[in-house]
């Protein structure tokens, strides 16, 4: 009977109620933008809080000296050498290895066409370093990493505005450093998901820059550890491994570009190998950045503030005139016996209602609008409830406290 | 002996423009089965007058017994004495618009606990008392002044009260209506019940058994 009669109160105020919903929609709407965009703000802001207490080098090789690079693979072994030599500079307790790779991959169509693709290859520790995540599936495993010249299957991750090209799980074929492989769609990024990757400036000091991974197709940068026999197996390592020796060092912020040189020319020597540079990256523009994420910050802030105690208020208002004419409808229930903890009851099921109502009706059509995008924050359900809360107190009062004659008259002589 | 008692009642109310004293010393007896009119100016206290009695307001000073046993002012009280004992007819119908006349009257069962079969039959024979069978499904504002007055009549007696009181219950009505609606009254006295009306209507006042006068919260026989 609870329930019933909190229906019934509702439907004596159709218009009312379904005001005070469409309001609850339009300001859920609002205040879940702006949390939406504070914490991606923030995320950046974090993200680049860390990348500034830190060193980064750029490992790139000698583009003035191609011959030696040829000599290189013509010579005996150079295929074990070199990854050898990868091995080595890649593993260490002193910095974090970042391979990357901005390529196209070519994608068979439905008439068996390729077509090019946005492509990024990025290995585990690259994952890591710039906290990139999934929101549907996985990331890649470990033992995806490796592949041998068996591998017929890679796994593929979609950048986030690519998520309804293709489903989980489904697979097709295509190209992958040159060479014909399967690919399995595995997850789906994170929106706004990026990388820093670098720019080499002006003075030979590298800049730093946001790579967007929404409309890319994600591939693991693979090691293989078969040894090629086919002119096919050869490139695919040569392709694979000058992409992989062409990395960034992220190290800490005391570390210096002459540690990584001397181990660098250790190994040179060690596998008789090509040359490579090392180039410090400039942080001057992170730190810039960084300043202005603060200030968007502080501005989002204020404004998201300014917004929830806007909300509130026309929450309360509107529920506060709704709850008013409750007074004098519940009074006549007093009046024919009702007792006074019933109609409390009544009131409390019916703002429930209303909020669930409401709520579930905004999420809804949140998602539709504007798809998973939007995170339907917990801040924003718990202010509202609140506004809803308060508006409902003067009436519990009253219904509480006032005497039946005053009640019947409703807000008359408030 | 008397079933209601009032002994040197006051009841004042705060307003805005400071304090009225609405009820000034009023010491009343009304016997079992007594049908009783009050008449007086407008704003003279026949409301607060009836609001008193059936225990919708409490007093300030004074005593009010009922059965001679004296009735508090805990709301807790007042609301167990108005559901047990008094059926209550208010100026304005308080009825409730969204529902029908049937739902209407069925209210007070409802709280009262009464079985859904037995609500059904009761609230029909009740109707019929009232000359109001066939609207059961009609809503209020499908209804003419006078209907809605019997409406609330049988939602007041709906629980067989000793007590029946009702605040200008032929206010608003013409003569033939107004006949229709004391003969209810007529009848229920008949069946032994207590009643009070409000009236501004001398000649209605006249066919009932005995009239008092309210002047500015005085009280004269
Ligand atoms: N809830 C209230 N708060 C403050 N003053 C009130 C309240 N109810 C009534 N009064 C005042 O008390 C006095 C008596 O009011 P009451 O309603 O009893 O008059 P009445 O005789 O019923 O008048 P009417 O014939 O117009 O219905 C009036 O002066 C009125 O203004
Ligand atoms: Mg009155």
């Amino acid at each position: 009977m609870i329930l019933q009669e909190a229906i019934k109160s509702i439907k004596a105020s159709k218009i009312l109620t379904a005001v005070i919903i469409l309001l609850l929609i339009a300001a859920s709407l609002v205040c879940n933008l702006v949390l939406d965009k504070l914490s991606s703000v923030r995320q950046s802001h974090n993200k680049l809080d860390q990348t500034t207490q830190k060193s980064y080098f750029w490992i790139t090789e000698d583009l003035h000296d191609n011959e030696l690079e040829h000599r290189f693979w013509n010579s005996e072994n150079s295929y074990d050498r070199i990854r050898g030599y990868y091995q080595e500079m890649a593993t260490s307790n002193e910095y974090k290895y970042l391979e990357f790779c901005k390529q196209v991959i070519w994608i068979k169509d439905s008439y068996g066409k390729f077509i090019e693709k946005v492509n990024r290859s990025l290995n585990l520790s690259c994952l890591n370093e710039f906290g990139i995540n999934v929101i549907e599936g996985r990331l890649f495993t470990e033992e995806e990493m490796n592949v041998d010249f068996s591998t017929q299957t890679i796994p593929i991750i979609l950048g986030y505005n690519l998520r309804n090209r293709h489903q989980i799980g489904d697979t097709f074929e295509g190209k992958y450093m040159l060479r014909d492989f399967k690919f399995k769609v595995i997850g789906v990024l994170e929106p706004n998901s990026y990388i820093i990757l670098t720019n080499i400036g002006d003075d030979d000091v590298g800049d730093f820059y946001h790579e967007y991974l929404d409309n890319a197709y994600i591939t693991p940068m693979v090691n293989c550890i078969d040894t090629p026999k086919s002119k096919d197996e050869k490139t695919f390592i040569r392709v694979l491994y000058m992409f992989k020796l062409n990395s960034i060092i992220a190290a800490p912020a005391d570390y210096n570009s002459g540690e990584i040189r001397a181990k660098m020319d250790d190994l040179a020597n060690k596998y008789d190998m090509y040359d490579f540079e090392v180039i410090s990256i400039s942080k001057q523009e992170l730190k810039i950045l960084k300043l202005v994420c603060k200030d968007s910050i502080d501005i989002m802030t204020v404004l998201a503030a300014i917004l929830f105690v806007f909300s509130f208020i026309c929450l309360f208002a509107i529920m506060s005139v709704k709850m008013n004419k409750n007074v004098e409808y519940y009074a006549i229930h007093l009046m024919v016996g009702a007792s006074r903890q019933r109609i409390i009851l009544y009131i409390l099921t019916e703002i429930i209602l209303v909020v669930s109502m409401a709520h579930s009706l905004s999420y809804v059509i949140i998602r539709k609008l504007i798809g998973s995008q939007i995170r339907y924050t917990l801040t924003w359900l718990i202010v509202s409830l609140l506004a809803f809360m308060a508006a409902a107190l003067p009436s519990i009062y009253q219904m509480m406290h006032k005497e039946l004659d005053t009640l019947l008259l409703g807000d008359a002589y408030e | 002996m008397s079933k209601l008692r009032l002994e040197n009642v006051n009841k004042y109310y705060q307003s805005g423009s400071g304090t009225v004293h609405a009820l000034k010393n009023v010491s009343l007896e009304i016997e079992q089965g007594e049908l009783l009119a009050v008449m007086g100016r407008s704003g003279s206290g026949k409301s607060t007058l009836l609001k008193v009695l059936g225990g919708l307001t409490g007093i300030d000073t004074g005593c009010y017994y009922y059965d001679n046993k004296p009735l508090t002012n805990k709301e807790r009280h007042m609301s167990k004495f108005r559901n047990q004992h008094i059926g209550f007819i208010v100026q304005n119908y308080a009825l409730l618009y969204d529902r029908t006349v049937f739902e209407n009257v069925e209210l007070p069962l409802k709280y009262a606990g009464v079985r859904k079969k037995l609500r059904e039959s009761r609230v029909l024979e009740i109707l019929e008392q009232v000359g109001l069978e066939d609207y059961e499904q009609r809503f209020p504002h499908e209804l003419s002044g006078g209907e809605c007055q019997r409406v609330a009549i049988a939602r007041a007696i709906i629980n067989n009260p000793e007590v029946i009181l009702a605040d200008e219950p032929t206010g608003a009505l013409d003569e033939d209506t107004e006949g229709i609606i004391l003969d209810i009254f007529k009848e229920l006295n008949r069946d032994g019940k207590t009643i009070v009306i409000v009236t501004h209507d001398p000649v209605l006042a006249k066919k009932l058994h005995r009239v008092v006068y309210l002047n500015r919260g005085m009280i004269h026989e």
